[in-house]
């Protein structure tokens, strides 16, 4: 089964320290084939960051995708994004309006996404974690821009908030263990559920053995483990 | 090693939230390596019972069955505080209880209230009890906030607070407040091993202590966060159980 780790972050920073060695490493140890890796904040400032994450990319073609994170204040920052998904090593777009300092429904958002519509690329939008983005806000976008597949975290309003969104997937860290074991899991769509580690902030053992003890079915595991990100990254 | 899980809760057959007997119970601990549990009533085990009467009956009765192992702490509503003092007097002189566990958030009250707060931490430490506090991200009016234990902490040096989750997502504001008052202690359920990691190179091992939240966490996971942590094995014996064994003076054979 291909195991596919659906937010990596690679670079380093204040937050994180995380090289594709050390990566590559933890996530031979486990099992897992491809990590979605993108810059760490703090920002605001990504050019060189994504830069670390496109020669990460590069060097490790097979293993690593990555995410082209986007501060959509900053002047310019649409044609680069254009300009980075044109060079195809980007696989999809991510935005923190949390780290980045902007509301997810605010203006300066939907020129970024109208790129990624255009290039027929999904968008990481983090959330639920401050006052810039409910995940009720992302599912707003999500339904604004249909043609665009959007990924969130999970939080404890996101299963909700992510209903009747048929573009808006999942993050799974942490996993839904004890939701799946004890059968109240029927507000988590296993077709929109994407594994995820968050790793270094998170951990790849660990939330690979949450999965496991979660008792899943094989067809869900598989689109949960990777057949869904595999499906809207073409990965 | 011992191995004590500091934060559980038991509810008992019926709620749908196992383990739901202490035969049950001792199976897990067993299975997980876990030597004793402090746990108390979780809040979806009351429904009407606003007095936690019957969910400390049933831990009483557990804690009799098997006292080196479940070790309970008394839960109490401070709203209803004549009865609630009664209940922590009689529960822990008479009933095995170890300590005491409040929960702002479901109890709607703040933690460093003078009214609600402060008479059930003066009778803790009169008689020499840890309070277990739950804490976590503000709700509507940010009862559970880690730093407004620092109220109770500075009022009462003597009484040992353990903060209950490590404050969740403030858990930085958790480690904040340990550091200015030595009587906090952070429990880890739900935090991250470099979260875990961080607060035990800020305040030292000797302050944390392991706890899974079970039902609500699962041991075994909770369990590999610290076995992933980067401190010392030292270090890990202590967040695992020996913290707790202090804190309880478990080897003093005292109750």
């Amino acid at each position: 089964m291909r195991v596919i780790d659906g937010h990596v972050f690679l670079g380093e920073t204040i937050y994180v320290s995380q090289g594709p060695e050390d990566l590559i490493a933890k996530m031979n140890q486990v099992g897992i084939e491809v990590s979605v890796i993108v810059a760490p904040p703090p920002g605001p400032f990504y050019e060189e960051a994504n830069k670390v994450v496109r020669e990460a990319v590069q060097r490790y073609p097979g293993r690593l995708a990555a995410l082209y994170r986007v501060n959509p204040h900053l002047e310019g920052e649409v044609e680069r994004t254009r300009e980075a998904l044109e060079e195809r090593v980007f696989v999809g777009l991510h935005l923190d309006p949390t780290n980045d300092g902007y509301g997810v429904g605010s203006q300066v958002v939907e020129p970024v996404i109208k790129v990624a519509g255009e290039m027929g690329v999904p968008v990481y939008v983090h959330s639920g974690d401050s006052i810039f983005c409910p995940p009720e806000a992302v599912a707003d976008l999500a339904s604004k821009f249909v043609n665009v597949n959007f990924i969130t975290p999970m939080s404890r309003r996101a299963p909700r908030a992510v209903q009747d969104r048929g573009n808006l997937y999942l993050t799974t860290r942490p996993f839904p263990t004890l939701a799946f074991q004890r059968g109240y899991a029927e507000n988590l769509d296993p077709s929109r559920l994407i594994f995820a580690t968050d790793s270094p902030l998170g951990s790849p053992e660990i939330e690979m053995r949450r999965v496991e003890l979660a008792g899943l079915d094989a067809d869900v595991k598989e689109k949960v483990l990777g057949g869904n990100l595999q499906r809207i990254m073409g990965l | 090693m011992v191995v004590i899980d500091g934060h559980t809760h038991f509810a008992g057959p019926g709620k749908g939230l196992p383990p739901c007997s202490v035969e049950e119970f001792l199976s897990v601990m067993d299975e997980n390596g876990i030597d004793a549990v402090v746990t108390t009533p979780p809040y979806s085990s009351i429904g009407a019972d606003r007095t936690y009467d019957d969910a400390n009956a049933f831990l009483a009765d557990a804690m009799e069955r098997a006292p080196d192992r479940i070790l309970g702490f008394i839960r109490v509503n401070p709203h209803l505080q004549e009865h609630a003092l009664k209940s922590i007097e009689e529960g822990v002189r008479h009933q095995g209880f170890r300590g005491v566990k409040l929960h702002p958030r479901n109890e709607a009250f703040a933690i460093n209230s003078e009214e609600l707060a402060f008479p059930i931490a003066e009778l803790a430490a009169r008689l020499r009890v840890p309070l277990l506090i739950h804490t976590g991200e503000p709700d509507t009016y940010g009862f559970a906030q880690p730093t407004l234990v620092g109220g109770l902490a500075d009022a009462f040096p003597e009484v040992t607070l353990i903060l209950g989750h490590m404050g969740k997502r403030l858990f930085e504001d958790a480690i904040l407040v340990a550091k200015w008052f030595e009587n906090i202690v952070l429990e880890t359920s739900f935090r991250s091993p470099r979260e875990i990691a961080r607060a035990v190179n800020r305040v030292g091992a000797e302050r944390v202590v392991y706890g899974s939240d079970m039902p609500f966490g699962i041991p075994e996971i909770e369990m590999m966060k610290i076995r992933l942590c980067e401190i010392s094995g030292e270090a890990k014996e202590k967040v695992l159980g020996e913290n707790m064994a202090r804190i309880l003076r478990l080897k003093e054979g005292e109750s």
